[in-house]
């Protein structure tokens, strides 16, 4: 279904980044040359506020899976340590201190969310390559299923069409 | 895809072994400098000597990763940028020419329309209602809470939504805390409460398909306890009645760490337009 153009592996990030209105800095333009040449491992910190997470890690999770997709390695750092001192960024006033007993929760709660999310996303990497489809064409056709359902649809977190 | 703990290395670490290989090499005019502590110093409340550490904590995370782990990358949202730099000057400083050439990527933060910013989980408890500009967001519907259908509207701060042009995305979240007695903050919606599925319109194909299969794989998933339970792309705000489905199967276990509550993001205007067929 793909052509051969359209399955190559590594892509520059920060093109992708960049059209989507995802990037707001970076420490150096090497990095969109870097990452088209070489599988970078990549990594995000979460802190461990709640058991769950939240709508503001939506972005560092979109943006994780896109360096998945353009071919890097994803990490995700669970803040266990840091909880305890607690990240002032964006805080007007100092944190409370949670309980040992409820980061140790938060992290195992967080844990198994993002690894659930981001393993189902890295199992879909050979079909999330970018691609231009006819907008009229329903979706699951469009990308290559047989069915609404289709397994590889399923995963998919953003899907032009 | 791999999950790490930053307790695992600093669990041990003492404070002396932290003053002198982290400490010594921080400056103090450059930690002073960054905005998380200068906003902190010039308010009220002021900083505590703790929090003050925080950016050399996390900056020898990104060391630490990159020599255990060959990280070379450290992405956050833009108010991280003093933590992440902190990061690759620490990486420069202690692994000197072994190190590979680090970076650090931030992205915009996501608000509120009404643009106050984002506070943790609050989302889930207050009520905001929907700004009338909504057409420039990305809407973020809830399935239903206690019978009504919540919405908020978030936006890319400086940019009117995620989606690039001709683009639609949907995600559902699943995803709702418990309270501390393991009841759901929000009563779960009824499968009464499922849109017409008219409103499914957008997506094509059969409804009830999709329905039965959203329902097993969110069964499924919950019994593996993930409280983000369905996360899947899909064309406008067309897969609502997907992700109600998914709820019902959800709330027929009513059992886990989770409950659940699903949301769909897609552009705003495909989501108005839903709305108003809804209301018609």
């Amino acid at each position: 279904m793909l052509a051969a153009s359209q399955v190559t592996g590594l892509r520059d990030v920060l093109e992708t980044l960049r059209e989507r209105g995802l990037l707001q800095d970076v420490t150096s333009e090497d990095l969109g040359a870097v990452s088209a040449q070489e599988a970078l491992t990549v990594y995000v910190g979460f802190d461990p506020t709640a058991d769950a997470i939240h709508v503001g890690n939506l972005l560092a999770l979109i943006v994780l899976s896109w360096f998945q997709r353009c071919g890097h390695q994803a990490v995700a750092l669970l803040g266990g340590a840091t909880g305890r001192v607690g990240d002032p960024s964006g805080k007007s006033a100092e944190r409370p201190v949670l309980s040992v007993e409820e980061i140790e929760a938060n992290v195992s709660g967080i844990g198994s969310i993002i690894r659930g999310i981001l393993e189902r996303n890295k199992g879909a990497l050979p079909d999330v390559k970018v691609r231009r489809l006819p907008s009229k064409l329903p979706l699951h056709q469009a990308c290559g299923g047989s069915r609404p359902l289709d397994q590889r649809t399923e995963v998919r977190l953003a899907c032009r069409s | 895809m791999q999950v790490v703990n930053n307790y695992d290395w600093y669990g041990g670490m003492q404070l002396l072994t932290f003053l002198r290989d982290v400490g010594k090499l921080a400056r103090m005019g450059t930690m002073l400098n960054k905005d998380s502590v200068k906003s902190r110093l010039d308010s009220e409340s002021g900083m505590s000597y703790t929090e003050f550490t925080y950016q050399l904590l996390q900056g020898y995370d990104f060391v630490h990763l990159c020599r255990e782990e060959g990280v070379r990358v450290q992405i956050g949202g833009s108010d991280q940028w003093g933590n992440i730099t902190a990061g690759t000057d620490l990486v420069r400083k202690i692994l000197g020419d072994e190190a590979p050439q680090c970076f650090g990527l931030t992205f915009p933060l996501l608000v509120r329309m009404c643009s106050c910013l984002f506070a943790p989980c609050s989302a889930c408890t207050s009520q905001h209602h929907v700004p009338s500009n909504r057409a420039r967001g990305m809407t973020l519907t809830s399935a239903s809470v206690g019978g009504r259908r919540r919405q908020e509207v978030w936006q890319v701060r400086g940019r009117r939504n995620l989606a690039v042009a001709g683009e639609a995305i949907t995600i559902q979240i699943l995803s709702v805390p418990l309270q501390d007695d393991g009841r759901r903050r929000h009563p779960l919606p009824a499968h009464a409460d499922l849109p017409a599925a008219g409103a499914d319109r957008g997506a094509g194909g059969d409804h009830d398909e999709r329905r039965g299969q959203a329902q097993h794989r969110a069964a499924a998933a919950g019994r593996g306890g993930h409280a983000l339970r369905a996360w899947r792309g899909g064309r406008r705000g067309a897969n609502m009645p997907v992700a109600c489905a998914a709820f019902g199967a959800l709330r027929a276990m009513g059992k886990g760490r989770h409950s659940s509550e699903a949301w769909t993001c897609s552009r705003a205007t495909d989501q108005a337009r839903l709305c108003d067929r809804r209301q018609r």
